[in-house]
């Protein structure tokens, strides 16, 4: 498995959003897109969606053109940062729905549908909430059943917008928890986030988004520096690392 | 909604018509009309009153209703699913009103009911292009139901104008009778012209009926599922603009029930169009004929239609959404 985004630029009529952004992407790997407000991150994801086309260059999944159509869906599957009150499906309909791509357009999910819905709403460990309203749940309920509906797709690409905004220190964590175990499966995952500490704890690669100059990418440990952030987001910041119970955290701190 | 409600949901239309049948002026019971009914079928010896009242006076008007109710109930979920607005119904597209007018005028040109319906039919479905043209490109719900609301005005005084220049004294009378709703002009003849669109339109609606809930979530969730929101909202809206115009062309305007009675059938049922369509499917051809029959049952002359679902659903409808919020 492999995702790649081949030297893609975007623009809104004159107003150029992003230009040559290239990255390459292995099966388990984790990709963190940085940026400040309004530097086109979420623009970037829509783009390698293909939810917007691209103006410039090509996203490859395993070598081939994105098809935009079911076949792709099939394969990978995008969380949209959710602006608005879902309907008022239950949890269990709305993860059923993940199945869209793969049910032909006047089919209803089959028993084997309902399976693989199951085995996503284990996996995100929501079992208890199944016969729930959606427009009932926490901010962080609901993001376990966007991520189990993207799941209830089998992608190998899962592609989520700020999965751990507005949502408090626990389900922060337990998103990145998420996706760490989604990657140790074997799945590509890329999301944006506004948290460089967090690209550091759970990405392997990251790319980092400014307003007007080329982004950079690379290893995370290799972009989320002290330079770039200041170079970025014009803040000073200093980067440690801290040992504990064998592990190496690493803290994002601001400084004046 | 579960699998074993299914056969109530079926049962229940069948049940309505076979008592509706029985009454009115000339009152029949519950037996008697079933006897009748299957007389044919059974060798029954029916008094030739009664097979005449059931088989060539109500029956044609009880299919009517019937078909009407269940097609109007499905038609306002479908635009309420693809306009994620409860509050979208069959006239917010325009169509009912564009229909109308090409009924009205067909109506003034002295049409026959044939021409009527395809006149109406005509203009109903250019009523919701032109709808779908003002709302440009982006689609956005706003925009759709803006665009829906300004082709409904000007339909609405084209209609007004029809009325103005009809004859006072013959044409302006059927006209605004005709448009206050009525299931009296129903005929198997101006039926099997009629009921095959509305049926179209509904099996369209009853088979699409999952990818509801998928086109009323937002854009990129929607297209995000692998699905081509463009054409399956494309189809949905005519299959519901088809079913509209069938209807106003073929008893007026009936409003309220695109309304009540899919917000009933998500009361019962939940939001999911599973079971959001089946539902309302059952419960609107069952309301229909309740309504109707009580608008020829009433009083000696027959009550509007469009009056009896205004005042009866809307009453109802406030209740249902007192009792709603109180639960929430």
């Amino acid at each position: 498995m492999r995702f790649e985004i081949e030297k893609g630029s975007f623009a809104y009529g004159e107003r150029g959003i992003f230009k040559e952004i290239s990255f390459s992407l292995e099966g388990g790997e984790i990709l963190a897109v940085l940026g400040p407000n309004g530097c086109g991150k979420t623009t970037l994801l829509r783009c390698i969606t293909g939810l917007l086309k691209l103006a410039d260059g090509k996203v490859l999944l395993d070598g081939q053109s994105m098809t935009g159509d079911k076949t792709q869906w099939q394969k990978m599957a995008y969380v949209p940062q959710l602006h608005t009150l879902p309907p008022s499906y239950s949890v269990r309909e709305m993860v059923t729905l993940g199945r869209s791509a793969h049910i032909g357009l006047f089919g209803t999910p089959s028993a084997h549908d309902r399976e693989i819905v199951q085995r996503a709403v284990d996996e995100m460990g929501i079992d208890s909430l199944s016969d729930k309203r959606c427009d009932r749940l926490s901010g962080g309920e609901l993001q376990t059943v966007m991520i189990a509906r993207a799941l209830a797709a089998e992608p190998s690409v899962l592609i989520l917008d700020e999965p751990e905004s507005g949502l408090d220190f626990r389900n922060q964590e337990l998103m990145l928890s998420i996706i760490r175990r989604l990657s140790e499966k074997g799945m590509i995952v890329i999301f944006n986030t506004h948290f460089p500490q967090n690209a550091l704890a759970t990405a392997h690669k990251a790319l980092l988004m400014s307003r007007d100059e080329a982004p950079v990418y690379g290893a995370v440990r290799e972009v989320i520096t002290a330079d770039n952030i200041r170079h970025s987001f014009g803040v000073d910041v200093l980067i440690t690392d801290i040992e504990h119970n064998g592990r190496i955290y690493s803290t994002v701190t601001a400084v004046k | 909604m579960k699998k074993r409600y299914l056969p109530i949901l079926t049962l229940l239309p069948f049940i309505t018509a076979v008592i509706c049948t029985g009454i009115g002026r000339y009152s029949i019971g519950f037996a008697e009309s079933l006897s009748v009914l299957f007389a044919r079928l059974t060798g029954y010896e029916a008094a030739k009153n009664a097979y005449s009242v059931v088989w060539n006076i109500r029956m044609p008007r009880i299919i009517l209703a019937a078909f009407v109710g269940a097609g109007l109930s499905a038609a306002g979920a479908a635009f309420q699913g693809v306009f994620s607005n409860a509050l979208a119904t069959p006239d917010t597209l325009g169509v009912a009103s564009g229909a109308s007018f090409g009924a009205a005028l067909a109506m003034l040109t002295g049409s026959a009911l044939f021409g009527t319906q395809v006149t109406a039919l005509i203009f109903g479905c250019s009523a919701c292009l032109l709808t779908m043209v003002i709302a440009g490109r982006d689609r956005s719900v706003s925009s759709v139901i803006l665009g829906g609301m300004a082709v409904s005005s000007v339909f609405q005084a084209l209609v007004a104008l029809v009325k103005y220049v009809a004859d006072p004294v013959d044409e302006l009378p059927a006209i605004t009778y005709w448009l206050m709703g009525s299931m009296a002009r129903a005929s198997y003849k101006s039926l099997a012209v009629g009921l095959p669109l509305i049926v179209l339109g509904t099996a369209v609606i009853f088979l699409l009926r999952w990818r509801l809930d998928i086109i009323a979530l937002s854009e990129d969730e929607a297209a995000s599922l692998g699905m081509n929101v463009g054409l399956v909202r494309a189809v949905f809206i005519i299959a519901a603009s088809l079913i509209t115009a069938s209807c106003v062309s073929m008893c007026g305007q009936v409003g309220w029930i695109g309304l009540l009675v899919p917000h009933i059938s998500r009361m019962i049922g939940g939001s999911s169009g599973k079971s959001v369509i089946p539902l309302s499917i059952s419960l609107g051809a069952v309301f229909m004929m309740i309504m109707d029959t009580l608008a020829r049952t009433m009083t000696a002359a027959e009550i509007p239609i469009s009056i009896l679902t205004a005042l009866i659903g809307a009453p109802m409808f406030i209740a249902l959404l007192r009792r709603r919020r109180d639960r929430t």
